[in-house]
């Protein structure tokens, strides 16, 4: 019953005037996101975390996460019409949803897509609201040493954004955790790294640097490469069959429950969930040989994965603040400028923040549905956009953006620099995940090990002789074997999925 | 990629060895806790063994057939040279002539080289857009951009 009056506040919220236009606006740009290829949900959060600065924190963060659960509505319609994922959590959609918009099948594929979205989506929005609160209550026995052991168990995140070599994916979140010791130290006061720069001292700003890893990197990759042939697929019958609704009620019932409790897991993102879910429901079938060939669970099954999976990493956030993948550690940035720190204290300081947010996503998935089915054959033109023209507009938006959060030009320069040098990282296989996930949590597991360190007078058995943080560290020995071996089972798994992709793409082409 | 590994890390190799070299200058303790230089000692010199193994791990890999280029000798190539130079004159540019007539020139420069469009299509949809980036962000979100030094409108 508190739940539920809780859940009443939540929406008294939401459904302001203020809160009600800044949801569609969130949503509506994530769609956009979603489905223009050469920009993500990360990057468009962090171009748009300055514009929100003047909207209170509520509204802002509604806008924001509006994002990113729009972007995987988005995500889906490059993928089915033009075998280009918007976004990594829909490929696995571009693998049956492509052959089904060959098939003359486009609109029942889309608005299968938009459907397991939405019902993915308001399922793991009630297990978000059911489970937040249990997970803040216990959150408030939380000291230092917790928070260390818990900021570490996020860094085993790292593990899961390694990429192809792990080695590299160490050095690029040891490097996320150099750059976010420059500037002054918080507890000491001492200047570090910034050489009587008084630009530096105030550190390096994340979002200069998501901005130029994420957006400007994507863009000169895309150049490198030739530019996307536009749109071709001719749409036609809209609406899921009654067999497709047969075929497809198991996988989103399942996909719903599995994407969310995967995406409640440090080191999984929605990406993640959408290639488990895939390969459960190919496993689940009765004929998995069909999986590939342009089935409509295999549009289901990813695309309400992946939506349940952003409800689910929003537990972690918001309760323990931790940022289980790359969109929701610069959303977690979002929430720290905007004065809301996620942790145990949030549902009892900010509960109409909180229940709100919640509110808001019940609302946005209703939106998403209207935008989404209706508006599927604009979305198709809007991909006829040449690159030639969408990535100069992108170009200069990176710079507003980057310009926009301290409003000075050296976080412009910072962002180049970085693009430049996600550049070549991406060209050397370094993933530039892991140091955004460094930049964010590094600060905080400093803080936290530095005052326990201080508390206990040196002695590191501090993390080991308390049981909430015995029991993190414990936690973090597994996620970190898992990940380990999940990397290795993914590996052999994703290479199946990426030889089964190149034979569509090379079907495709003939 | 054999070689791109070898230079990435030896360049890491190198900033690390500075890194650390200027941690150790800060306070290792302040006496009950860590000090500032405690964290990013031990990060450096993690970033200094790493990429020493990067290293000689690279020095071991055989260069096979069929590696990925590193940079392809393409039109690819050109267009992102244009890209990156035109960003970086871009950067230079707002300094002095500010956030308007640096971003058209930028845009109308990228329609053209990179687009390979018209004159008069790129100067036009540069207006366009020009004038819609400061209608949102300068105009109604009241983004205080630089006027430049030159002010030529």
């Amino acid at each position: 019953m508190e739940v539920i009056s809780k859940l009443m506040l939540g929406f008294s919220v939401a459904l302001t005037p203020i809160n009600l236009l800044y949801c569609f606006v969130g949503v509506t740009i994530g769609t956009l996101i979603g489905v223009l290829p050469g920009i993500g949900p990360t990057a468009g959060i962090a171009i748009l975390i300055p514009v929100s600065l003047s909207l209170p924190p509520t509204t802002a963060i509604i806008m924001l996460a509006g994002i990113y659960y729009g972007s995987m509505y988005g995500g889906s319609t490059t993928a089915i019409l033009i075998n280009t994922p918007g976004e990594a959590a829909s490929i696995p959609t571009a693998l049956d949803g492509y052959k089904l918009a060959r098939q003359g099948r486009a609109g029942a594929a889309l608005a299968m897509a938009a459907m397991a979205s939405f019902i993915a989506g308001t399922i793991s929005i009630i297990g978000l609201m059911l489970l937040a609160p249990p997970l803040a209550s216990v959150a408030l026995a939380f000291g230092p040493p917790e928070y260390f052991s818990l900021m570490f168990l996020g860094l085993t995140i790292v593990v899961s954004l390694a990429g192809k070599s792990l080695i590299k994916g160490l050095v690029s979140a040891l490097l996320g955790i150099m750059i976010s010791t420059i500037g002054v130290d918080p507890i000491s006061g001492t200047e570090r790294f910034s050489y009587g720069n008084a630009n530096l001292l105030a550190g390096i700003d994340f979002i200069s640097v998501v901005v130029g890893l994420f957006a400007i990197t994507e863009i000169l990759i895309n150049a490198e490469e030739s530019m996307i042939e536009v749109f071709k697929t001719k749409l036609k019958g809209l609406w899921p069959t009654l067999q497709d609704w047969k075929d497809s009620k198991g996988a989103l019932i399942r996909s719903s429950i599995l994407g969310f409790l995967i995406g409640l897991l440090p080191g999984a993102s929605a990406s993640v969930a959408a290639f488990i879910c895939y390969d459960v429901e190919k496993k689940w079938s009765k004929h998995p040989e069909k999986f590939g060939q342009g089935v409509i669970e295999g549009v289901a099954a990813p695309e309400g994965a992946n939506n349940s999976a952003v409800a689910g990493g929003l537990v972690p956030l918001l309760t323990l603040g931790i940022p289980p993948s790359a969109p929701l550690a610069v959303l977690l940035g979002a929430l720290m400028i905007h004065g809301l720190r996620p942790g145990p204290l949030l549902f009892e300081q900010n509960p109409n923040f909180v229940w709100g947010l919640i509110g808001s996503m019940y609302i946005g998935n209703i939106m998403l549905l209207v935008l989404n089915l209706p508006l599927v054959g604009f979305w198709a033109r809007l991909i006829k956009v040449p690159y030639p023209i969408l990535a100069p507009v992108v170009l200069a938006l990176c710079v507003i953006g980057s310009y926009g959060v301290r409003n000075n030009m050296l976080d412009v320069w910072i962002a180049l620099f970085f693009g430049v040098l996600g550049f070549f990282m991406r060209k050397l296989d370094f993933p530039a995940a892991p140091v955004i996930l460094s930049i964010i949590l590094a600060p905080m597991i400093e803080n936290a090990l530095r005052q326990s360190l201080g508390i206990s007078r040196g002695s590191i058995l501090i993390f080991f002789t308390r049981p909430i943080s015995a029991g993190l560290l414990i936690l973090a020995a597994v996620s970190l074997t898992l990940s380990v071996y999940g990397r290795i089972k993914e590996s052999s798994k994703t290479q199946q999925l990426i030889g089964s992709t190149s034979d569509y793409i090379e079907g495709s082409k003939k | 990629m054999k070689k791109g590994d070898l230079i990435i890390s030896a360049i890491l190799f190198l900033v690390s060895l500075v890194y650390v070299i200027e941690a150790r200058k800060l306070p290792m303790s302040d006496g009950l806790s860590p000090g500032a230089g405690f964290i990013p000692f031990g990060v450096g010199l993690s970033v200094l063994f790493l990429s020493a193994f990067l290293f000689l791990k690279s020095l071991k890999m055989k260069t096979t057939v069929g590696q990925t280029v590193f940079l392809k000798k393409e039109q690819g190539l050109r267009d992102l040279g244009y890209i990156m130079i035109s960003l970086f004159i871009y950067l230079v540019g707002i300094h002095f002539f500010g956030f308007r007539v640096s971003t058209f020139l930028f845009l109308a420069f990228l329609f053209k080289s990179v687009g390979r469009y018209g004159y008069a299509f790129s100067c036009g949809i540069s207006l366009l857009t020009t004038l819609t980036l400061y209608g949102i962000f300068e105009y109604w979100l009241e983004m205080p951009f630089p006027a430049g030094r030159v002010v030529l409108f």
